[in-house]
């Protein structure tokens, strides 16, 4: 299954308390790749969450074609979309292949054992991000990077065609990086939509067919990463002034 | 040992473990007690109860409470590792709740108010069901945020409630005269007398339905038990599920405790020893609770009318005696491992 619909999000607000997005627009069109930048705090992993279906826009819509995506049945949403969250869930006891499988979850009936059919699922998320080495492994006695590698394997399991990525990167080794942004290149060829938050510049650049920058909420700029990514917005993003200043040397930092 | 095992095989083990735990039961429940039987006696005449006071005893009284065991023993415990999955916490009981409080309260008030004797067969074990669920009704509307229950603010609830419950049956304690009291504090015992095999008929026809509705929730419960957003990102209405599965369990509580008070530790230690043996995946967990739970009330029931015979001590007296050292000795062995 691929996707054939654009994503669309018009207006949206979301506030916890404070508002934490404030009427945004976005279109993830199928195969296309978005990149969410913007400081901490900035509201990415809350637009995740509304683009995911996990939250409702208080205003605004989030939409999968002509479907509200907070109005599909749970189990539909799940087979659509891939959903890697930016915490570490807490899973003592699991071993690796076992959160793998969940990642099928909405794929099977209720009562299920997995089968050959499965393993070879899993198996094959767990080669295609360099880890298949882990298969046996418990997941609560990984590195936080190897916890990551997994929970991505798990996100790419069911062949999703909308991927959210919820910093995919952090504490990822820079080899297991390279690697990574060519598989999820691989996977956006095939038409896969992907909508990733990164603070990785030159991930983002790599992959992005478009950039949306977040400041408290709001977008301050969106379009083609080459084009839109200068110092000025930067500084703006992230509230610095270091961006094409001189790079901080030893003497500068102490 | 687990890890290379599919969860399959581990759910055959524990089955099997639990399975004999509760054949053990079965067997020796009927046979042993307060006074010794001749089990050549119960059979000359099974069914003449007038006349054979052995197969009276046999029949009317320990083979009614030893099935009573199984089925109290058995939701208990199911009910335990329902929470503990919704919770995200692997020591949530009905206590940490304060649904065994909310029972006890709805009790206590028809023991001080309502005189005994006569309805009072029924009346008791209503106020303990009603208390119960009113009680997670409670804590569900307290918990409940833009239409999401979060664990820790469920937890919170019914702590809180739990605590002000507490406060409400000291004070209807207080008001009561002894024999009141006595009744009182006798029924927080937790105790399996006075089972019939019509009472075993009710609770039957109460429990199988939620037990039915709880056990195939496992792959569910596993990712509930990662959390609210886990869940709800694999296809999990998180929401509904945690309301489902808290009301279902509940009720499976209530009306244990109907019937034998609260008896304590059961929803703890059961599904504990589960993990141990089989892993943490709740198509493991919740089978083996189930059975084992049966299995390990029955035992204990046997257990507290055997040590002081011919005094029967009170199984909830005995679980608690169990469920302390049981999980001292689990935090001292986890500690000896990590130094």
């Amino acid at each position: 299954m691929r996707a054939e619909s654009s994503l669309n999000v018009s207006d949206a607000s979301f506030a916890y308390v404070e508002p934490v997005v404030r009427q945004v627009a976005l279109n993830v069109s199928p195969g296309s790749c978005v990149g969410l930048l913007g400081a901490n705090g900035a509201g990415k992993t809350t637009l995740l969450k509304l683009l995911a279906g996990l939250l409702s826009p208080d205003s605004g819509t989030v939409r999968y074609g002509d479907q509200n995506v907070a109005d599909l049945a749970a189990g539909d949403r799940a087979r659509l979309i891939g959903y890697l969250p930016q915490r570490i869930p807490r899973a003592t006891g699991f071993a690796v292949h076992e959160i793998v499988l969940m990642g099928l979850y909405s794929l099977l009936p209720a009562r299920h054992w997995e089968g050959r059919s499965e393993w070879l699922a899993v198996a094959r998320a767990l080669r295609r991000i360099d880890s298949l080495h882990l298969l046996r492994r418990s997941f609560a006695e990984l590195s936080g990077g190897e916890q990551r590698r997994v929970l991505l394997a798990r996100a790419l399991v069911g062949d999703p065609s909308l991927l959210l990525l919820d910093e995919p990167l952090a504490a990822l080794d820079p080899g297991f990086v390279l690697d990574f942004t060519a598989t999820l290149g691989e996977l956006r060829d095939q038409g896969v939509s992907l909508v990733i938050s990164s603070h990785r510049l030159s991930f983002v650049r790599a992959l992005a067919d478009s950039v949306v920058v977040l400041r408290r909420g709001e977008f301050i700029a969106q379009g083609d990463p080459g084009q839109i990514l200068d110092d000025e917005l930067l500084n703006a993003a992230y509230g610095t002034e270091r961006f094409g200043a001189a790079a901080p040397t030893r003497e500068s930092a102490r | 040992m687990n890890a290379l095992a599919t969860a399959r095989q581990r759910r055959a083990r524990v089955l099997a473990a639990a399975g004999a735990l509760l054949g053990v039961g079965f067997v020796l429940g009927p046979t042993i007690g307060a006074t010794d039987l001749d089990l050549a006696a119960v059979w000359a005449a099974p069914f003449a109860w007038d006349e054979n006071p052995a197969a009276a005893i046999f029949f009317m009284a320990r083979l009614p409470r030893v099935l009573l065991a199984a089925i109290v023993g058995a939701s208990l415990a199911l009910a335990g590792a329902t929470y503990q999955s919704l919770l995200r916490n692997p020591l949530a009981s009905p206590y940490t709740l304060g649904i065994t409080a909310g029972a006890s309260l709805m009790t206590f008030l028809v023991i001080r108010f309502v005189p005994a004797g006569g309805l009072a067969e029924f009346t008791v074990p209503a106020a303990a069901l009603v208390g119960a669920l009113l009680t997670t009704l409670l804590v569900m509307a307290l918990a409940t945020r833009r239409g999401g229950t979060p664990p820790a603010v469920l937890l919170l609830a019914g702590v809180t409630l739990n605590f002000t419950i507490g406060a409400a049956v000291l004070l209807v304690q207080y008001f009561a005269d002894y024999t009141a009291t006595a009744r009182m504090v006798r029924w927080m015992m937790g105790d399996l007398e006075g089972a019939t095999y019509r009472l075993l008929a009710i609770q039957l026809v109460a429990s199988a339905p939620a037990w039915m509705v709880l056990l195939r929730r496992g792959r569910m419960f596993n990712l509930m038990s990662l959390g609210l957003d886990e869940a709800q990102a694999h296809g999990v209405d998180a929401a509904r599920e945690t309301r489902t599965g808290l009301l279902w369990a509940s009720w499976l509580t209530g009306v244990a405790v109907a019937v034998a008070g609260p008896v304590g530790f059961v929803g703890i230690l059961v599904p504990h020893a589960v993990r141990l043996l089989g892993g943490v995946d709740y198509r493991v967990v919740l089978p083996g609770a189930l059975v084992g739970g049966a299995g390990f009330l029955v035992l204990c029931d046997l257990l507290s009318r055997w040590l002081l015979r011919p005094v029967e001590l009170p199984v909830g007296i005995l679980t608690a005696c169990l469920g302390g050292p049981f999980f001292l000795i689990l935090l001292l062995r986890r500690e000896v491992g990590r130094g």
